[in-house]
């Protein structure tokens, strides 16, 4: 193994294990700040990749900007804690996950099989020799490509933006009653 | 300039999207956005029919492609958000939904749908799945007062962004199989690749995602509630146009992306056929309200589309376009009457439908007859789509499918019967019941196009006989 499958693989799995805590922390502010870490590794597995612009793009807009309005709403908001029991201890909590078969074993069986699965095809699989040398301006590449040969869907997901902004302000805007 | 041209329907769709946005803000009377959007929608048709006759042409760098494939669904698409715009007015008012909101939302997801079925590029494909289902989201939800159709709405998108998740996954190993975003590339390279495992896996998780977004078993668990809890134009529309979107995509990806592996994919496609019909059948006779028991009977439906992909001959392809039609027909005009009805008892049971024969008998007859060519029964379209899907099935050499099919038909004949037999036979109030001029003409255009489909079937079975999914 080189350095940069060493870095590649811890990069993962402080990823996988935040990703993890998201879902299975009790205090919701937790989560937010455990999804930020998230988005970091994201990141880093992007630098890694020599995708720079992407990597810069990815901690301004996830890390800075999602994250940030993901703790405003949980500051403004009344949201009390995630409900579910919890223990201090490490070990109680491992237990009782383990016990209840719905939140615990069955998860657990499928997503340790599916991995397993993944990483024997994955390993056993012949990808293309070559990757492409890691190109030194990747804005302009990006922005090339964004505008000639994608701009269909480059503007097919300015439309999905629209629509989700609309939908968000159709949901949560307080009716006026007119009467 | 040729771009512009054949990118017109979309980009009058768009613009409708927007024109909607900004009308309404300024005109007061919801009835206008209403009438824009059929005048906008009858717009789309026509650049729609007016490429039917081009050739099969690739267009912005490959990211968009005319064909007679892309314009048959795109017919669909817009004839069910012009029947939607026709008949949603009363029941958005009367529901308190936002109406303006609502119009937008549909016509910007009828444009997803059209870059589904119009694309062979995946990026494309998945950016119009997403316009489409983030739309679909906000529709499920727009009943505000109604906790169900909240749960609809979260329940739809949890199961939504999950299956996004793995239909990219899917998505990402052939890119990294093939190093392109074509599906014709990446036919060309999957059959030079020796990566049968890696072949196999994405083609998993391609089925497993849009598995989910038709609602096969066993991937339906969203769909009876979801169809359930959202208002009921919004069913209609889900059930309706974002099921055929997903199977032109499904279509796409299989038949012309992995076609090199498709005869691994038939078996397994036909046992998601024959399960998600059963299911569906078995479960509906059992249901009590009326949306519920629409949404088992749409699983089973696309169960009987299924067929046609499972198959994978051009004659089970162009069966099962036939059948989509037919289907789309139908069904909106079914709920297109299940909308009168709730406009004015809003509880939404099969019992409400005691005694209509009385009360409105001219709704009642059409719902009948739209039932009837749900099951399959001449002389409605029903029957004969369903005929060349088992014709196709027999000449493809599944025969075991071809006779799940007609059993199933027959488990099928109990609860569309139920509704039948609540409508004639049953005592019920006698007030007179009514609907606004648009909810008329769109159930009137429902059933005269499922009674033509069955009666002069063979203008549409030639069309689709000249048109070929294989670029």
């Amino acid at each position: 193994m080189t350095v940069t499958d060493w870095v590649f693989l811890a990069i993962a799995l402080v990823t996988l294990f935040s990703a993890y805590r998201v879902v299975t922390t009790h205090k919701i502010m937790h989560a937010a700040l455990w999804l930020g870490l998230t988005f970091v590794g994201v990141a880093g597995i992007f630098l890694l990749l020599g995708a720079d612009f992407l990597a810069a793009a990815q901690v301004l807009v996830y890390v800075g900007a999602i994250t940030t309005i993901i703790i405003f709403g949980i500051m403004l908001s009344s949201v009390e804690d995630l409900r579910g029991e919890s223990f201090d201890n490490v070990w109680k909590r491992l237990s009782s996950r383990l016990t209840s078969s719905r939140r615990g074993i069955w998860p657990l069986l499928a997503a340790v099989g599916l991995a397993a699965a993944m990483v024997i095809v994955v390993s056993r699989g012949q990808w293309p020799a070559s990757p492409h040398a890691p190109a030194l301006d990747t804005p302009r590449l990006l922005g090339e490509a964004l505008f000639t040969r994608f701009v269909i869907p480059f503007e097919a997901a300015s439309i999905v933006l629209l629509v989700a902004l609309i939908g968000a302000i159709a949901l949560a805007l307080k009716e006026e009653r007119t009467e | 300039m040729q771009q512009y041209s054949l990118l017109l329907p979309e980009i009058i769709l768009a613009g409708l999207g927007l024109l909607l946005l900004a009308l309404d803000l300024t005109v007061s009377s919801k009835r206008t956005l209403a009438v824009a959007g059929v005048i906008g929608t009858l717009a789309t048709l026509a650049a729609v029919v007016a490429n039917f006759g081009a050739p099969a042409t690739e267009i912005w760098s490959g990211t968009i492609r005319v064909d007679a494939f892309a314009q048959y669904f795109k017919l669909i698409f817009a004839v069910i958000l012009g029947l939607v715009f026709l008949f949603s007015g009363e029941y958005l008012e009367r529901r308190e939904v936002k109406v303006g909101e609502f119009y937008i939302l549909v016509t910007f997801a009828t444009l997803g749908a059209f870059l589904m079925a119009s694309s062979l590029e995946l990026i494309t494909i998945y950016i119009g799945l997403e316009l489409m289902t983030i739309s679909s989201y906000v529709l499920a939800g727009m009943l505000r007062n109604d906790a169900r159709s909240s749960e609809a709405s979260i329940k739809f998108f949890l199961m939504g962004a999950l299956t996004s998740g793995v239909i990219l996954y899917g998505l990402s190993l052939l890119y990294g199989l093939t190093g392109s975003t074509h599906l014709a590339e990446i036919a060309a390279g999957l059959a030079a690749s020796p990566n049968a495992s890696l072949i196999t896996a994405a083609g998993v998780f391609i089925i497993a995602g849009f598995g989910f977004k038709i609602a096969a078993v066993p991937f339906h668990m969203w769909a009876p509630d979801t169809y359930e809890g959202a208002p009921t134009p919004v069913s209609a529309f889900l059930i309706t146009a974002s099921e055929a979107a997903g199977f032109a995509a499904l279509l796409r990806i299989l038949l012309v992306g992995l076609a090199p592996a498709l005869p691994q994919w038939q078996a397994v496609l036909a046992v998601i056929a024959f399960v998600t019909m059963t299911f569906g059948n078995v479960t509906a006779i059992v249901q009590t309200r009326t949306k519920r028991m629409l949404a088992y009977s749409a699983i089973a439906q696309a169960g009987y589309v299924l067929v046609g992909v499972a198959v994978a001959t051009p004659e089970s392809v162009s069966a099962m376009l036939f059948y989509l039609m037919v289907y789309a027909f139908s069904t909106i005009g079914a709920f297109a009457v299940v909308i009168m009805l709730s406009n004015h008892v809003p509880s939404e049971e099969i019992e409400d439908f005691k005694g209509l024969a009385r009360r409105a008998p001219a709704f009642a007859l059409s719902m009948a007859f739209l039932l009837l060519s749900l099951i399959g029964v001449p002389p409605t379209g029903g029957f004969f789509g369903k005929l060349s899907l088992y014709r196709a099935a027999v000449d493809g050499g599944m025969v075991w499918l071809a006779l799940a099919m007609v059993l199933n038909s027959a488990i099928s004949v109990p609860y569309y019967f139920n509704v039948i037999r609540n409508m004639y036979l049953a005592e019920g109030p006698s007030t007179a019941l009514g609907a606004r001029p648009g909810l008329k003409i769109a159930l009137g255009i429902s059933v005269a196009a499922t009674l033509l489909l069955g009666v002069f079937p063979e203008p549409l079975v030639g069309l689709l006989r000249t048109l070929h999914i294989m670029p």
